[in-house]
């Protein structure tokens, strides 16, 4: 059986939607927290702007959890991922790649089915039962062992007296220990009635005080800052060096403009093939100009300035003579691989894992935040600043980047809420009752509301219970038997059952201490 | 016209992931409504069709034969003469504006219906002729299949019609649309051998579109369409007078159903008809909460792909409406999830578009006398039935050169 917590790999499935894409990458996270992903050639719908763009953002959301690492072997769809600001490793194949998506759901089966098995197994082990065992240690009430003090006086005593003593101080410390060392724990369990309510209310971040009611408590919107910083190695070694780029001026001698797309070829005298990086309308009679990038690295593509011709108007003799680019200075951007470089990819890993940090330790603040609970967050960090960011092609083997950002937030005083929901329940509460357990919940906010008071919908569990006197209570049980003692309380209005647990169980009466006798009430 | 044998209309085939539909219609030579006559519907398996690919073509031309057999059986001579109209759509389809010119030997002659046909006819040859690469950045093959005028220009002035007009050069600018070669071929092959000829191949929002634009009186329309197919969303803007395409994206109805079969370990088909009832409000209150939360990340996806697609678009003034259709569009949550969230906001939008899902009833004009051609999934449908019924001089005639 595989470790839920080893690395598993999922090979992407042309075939399948976006969304099921999706969620089968958030399972295998969910359940793996570091997973491979690999994207084969033929991932065509990933092509398509959109598409890329809701999967890009997924990826980086669930980045910010787990570690997800893409690869792909097909270079164009990398270059379009890398503009999404996803970093995306380069494969020559993924044949060898063990696909862990099908054994997944039968691993999960699995483990279900030895736990099933252990349990039969060693029922004794696994069962509920025996976790008292933590329970006795932590509620061993030490008795403490009489020690029969002697006294070494030098006056001598007579053996009567002091066998009168003695049985005198027995009964003594008996009657003592009768009333001192019993303790009683009682739970009684009340018919509660558990009940829901919701109600609007609007958190303002205009206001200080709080109206009970208009049902309007203060927010505040503050900035929460961080800064963090990382080093970070340059591996521009691992991608073998740089694609040769720069601008091209593209001529039409044409009368009829021409669309050219992005990925139009532009071909050197010596056979060098280039690729426009984005689509232009070159007008007729005119020119305009585009940016090229080489189709490999290498120094090879450093071509000097001149005319390229495009390979795929060579069908259409006259556009092929009338439309070329024209290459007006060298270029000289392009290198192999020799030595350390910074690329894109250390670039963005940086800025991720960066970003990464400073999400975590803003989190951190959120929820630490001192007496008050966030009522929404920005989704995203405000602008990072980076300082020490290298350039592209800086010969480096590391380098420090530091970054930092802030993060606006909502928030509001717990004991607010609290005190706003306890007015509008007890009202409803009898004098013979009291509000018990009350838990909310809040209608999502999706949009961050800034200083604009925001109305929610707040969900409200809660419990009315009968109220008791426990001082009284304590008082009419004690010196009691516990029979007496259940008997007594099982009778009052609204009691359901009675748990008595005396200490030290031989003990015949409840204490005569109120201070020994500890009633929950549920 | 008047005494002549009524012109058998082209059969309209809609192929989708889980089924092929195909709809026969006539024209009503009196009052020019558009009757449907006939309905056939066949199941696919998946597997056999993608979005934009065809994987199993032999089992997809048996069942449009076997649709088109419901619509005309085999005793009607007519299917011999007939022809057929293919709609497509997805994140695979390019739809890409260009700009072409052409210069006129007689200036001073009015342009007439046959000179339009044969000037068209040159542009389309013109622009099939072209080697065209992706713009999504791909290396798979595309090939022309609709070319539609968005504007006429004859000597620097802009015409609805140029029919009647003089002029020395006629600018056109054109919609084109691209779809993969090979499913291209495939339309080929399947008409072929159900022995139909291919009339078009018309992009879904384009019909639709068109059937909004030629039948409101309200020429200041301003309405976004949002198509909801199986696999996929398309989405366009209707806005002076002319459709707008935004790109597509890969979530459609299924991911909703799968995302029930998911949550309830259940076959696709028994969480499509769970997805049904639950639309219907039919299901019990904790059955539907867990449905609701079940397809709550789903919704929220495509609401995310809707503003992004929208952002593509630069939309200049805020649409007043937005119109839903598609199988997907009347799964409860859908329409709510635009209705009740600030989703505009992000689109700087002035204010939200009012929401509502279009049905084939909303269309007086086309009478269903089958009286299965219920909801928003047949709007795509009704678009192309449209699209084919219309006058050629007003509009490009469309082509699908094999």
């Amino acid at each position: 059986m595989k470790s839920h917590t080893s690395k598993k790999s999922i090979i992407l499935n042309p075939k399948d939607s976006l969304a099921d894409i999706i969620y089968q990458i958030k399972t295998y996270s969910n359940q793996n927290k570091s997973t491979e992903i690999y994207i084969p050639t033929s991932m065509y719908i990933l092509y398509n702007s959109v598409n890329r763009e809701l999967f890009t953002n997924n990826i980086k959301q669930l980045s910010n959890k787990y570690d997800i690492d893409l690869y792909s072997t097909d270079s164009n769809l990398i270059n379009l991922l890398i503009d999404n600001d996803v970093k995306v490793k380069y494969l020559d194949n993924i044949n060898n790649i063990e696909d862990d998506s099908n054994s997944l759901e039968d691993e999960t089966y699995t483990d279900f089915l030895s736990y099933k098995q252990a349990i039969q197994d060693n029922p004794i082990q696994h069962s509920i039962q025996s976790e008292p065992v933590f329970q006795a240690s932590a509620n061993n009430i030490s008795i403490p062992s009489s020690k029969k003090h002697t006294n070494n006086s030098s006056k001598p005593i007579s053996k009567g007296l002091l066998y009168f003593s003695s049985v005198l101080g027995i009964v003594f410390a008996s009657l003592l220990s009768l009333i001192l060392v019993p303790k009683a724990e009682i739970t009684i369990n009340t018919k509660t009635e558990e009940l829901s309510k919701d109600f609007e209310v609007t958190f303002d971040p205009n206001i200080t005080d709080i109206s009970l009611e208009n049902r309007v408590i203060p927010s505040v919107v503050d900035t929460i800052s961080a800064s963090v910083d990382g080093t970070y190695e340059a591996t521009g070694s691992q991608t073998g060096g740089t694609r040769a780029e720069g601008v091209i001026t593209i001529v039409n001698k044409t009368s009829s403009p021409q669309q050219l797309v992005s990925n139009t070829r532009f071909r050197s005298d010596k056979g060098k093939q280039f690729r426009l990086t984005e689509s232009v309308i070159v007008p007729a009679n005119g020119s305009i100009d585009g940016n090229i990038r080489a189709e490999a690295v290498g120094t090879d593509y450093n071509i000097p300035a001149g005319k390229l011709t495009i390979p795929g108007l060579e069908d259409t003799p006259i556009k092929f003579a009338g439309i070329f680019g024209e290459l007006k200075t060298d270029l000289t951007n392009g290198a192999t691989e020799d030595g350390t470089v910074v690329t894109n990819e250390d670039i963005d890993k940086a800025r991720l894992d960066l970003q990464k940090k400073l999400t975590e330790v803003v989190n951190t603040q959120v929820t630490e935040k001192e007496g008050m609970k966030a009522l929404a967050i920005q989704s995203k960090l405000n602008d990072i600043k980076y300082e020490g960011l290298p350039n592209v092609g800086d010969g480096v083997r590391s380098f420090n980047v530091k970054a930092n950002s802030s993060l606006d937030g909502v928030f509001y005083k717990e004991e607010d809420l609290d005190q706003l929901i306890k007015s509008l329940l007890e009202t409803q509460v009898l004098e013979t009752q009291e509000l018990g357990e009350i838990t909310t919940r809040f209608d999502r906010q999706q949009e961050f509301p800034d200083r604009k008071a925001v109305k929610l919908r707040v969900y409200v569990d809660y419990k009315i219970q009968p109220k008791f006197d426990q001082d009284k209570l304590s008082k009419n049980i004690r010196l009691k038997t516990v029979s007496q003692s259940k008997a007594y309380l099982e009778n009052l209005d609204n009691v359901d059952t009675v748990n008595l647990k005396l200490t030290p169980s031989f003990s015949p009466i409840l204490p005569v201490l109120k201070s020994r006798i500890s009633i929950i009430i549920k | 016209m008047f005494g002549k044998k009524e012109i058998l209309q082209p059969l309209i085939i809609d192929i989708s992931e889980n089924r092929v539909s195909v709809i026969d219609y006539t024209i009503d030579n009196k009052t020019g409504n558009t009757i449907i006559q006939a309905l056939g519907e066949t199941k696919l398996p998946f597997g056999v069709v993608s979005t934009d690919f065809v994987e199993q073509e032999d089992i997809l031309t048996k069942a449009i034969e076997e649709a088109i057999t419901q619509v005309r059986p085999d005793n009607s001579n007519a299917k011999e003469q007939s022809s057929v109209v293919f709609g497509v759509s997805g994140p695979m389809v390019e739809v890409i504006p260009r700009v072409i010119e052409l210069q006129r030997e007689n200036p001073n002659q009015k342009i007439r219906s046959k000179e339009w046909v044969n000037s068209i006819d040159n542009v389309y040859d013109k622009f099939d002729s072209e080697v065209y690469n992706s713009v999504q950045g791909h290396n798979l093959p595309l090939s022309l299949v609709q070319i539609s005028l968005n504007n006429i220009i004859l000597d620097g002035q802009e015409f609805l019609s140029p029919i009647d007009q003089s002029a020395q050069q006629i600018t056109l600018d054109t919609i084109n649309t691209y779809i993969p070669t090979s499913y291209k071929q495939s339309l080929i092959n399947i008409a072929r051998a159900n022995d139909l000829q291919v009339e078009g191949v018309y992009h879904y929002d384009y019909g639709v579109g068109q059937l909004i634009l030629d039948y409101n009186t309200n020429k200041d329309i301003s309405i976004i369409l949002i198509d909801i197919r199986f696999g996929h969303t398309s989405i366009s803007v209707i806005q002076d007078q002319k459709i707008k395409y935004a790109n597509s994206f890969s979530v459609g109805s299924h991911s909703f159903t799968q995302a029930i079969a998911n949550t309830f370990q259940i076959t696709i088909d028994e969480a499509e008809t769970v997805r049904q009832e639950y639309s219907m409000l039919q299901l019990p209150r904790d059955m539907s909460r867990k449905i609701t939360d079940a397809l709550e990340s789903e919704i929220s996806l495509w609401l995310q792909g809707i503003i992004y697609s929208l952002k593509s678009l630069n939309i200049a003034n805020s649409p007043t409406h937005i119109f839903l259709y598609g199988e997907g569009s009347q799964l409860l949550g859908v329409k709510e999830s635009l209705e009740y969230s600030t989703w505009y906001k992000s689109l700087n939008l002035t204010q939200k578009p009012s929401i509502s899902v279009l049905t084939p009833k909303q269309f007086a004009h086309i009478v269903d006398m089958t009286s299965h051609i219920e909801g928003a999934k047949f709007v795509d449908m009704l678009g192309l039935v449209h699209l084919s019924s219309i006058p050629l001089d007003i509009h490009l005639p469309y082509r699908i050169s094999e």
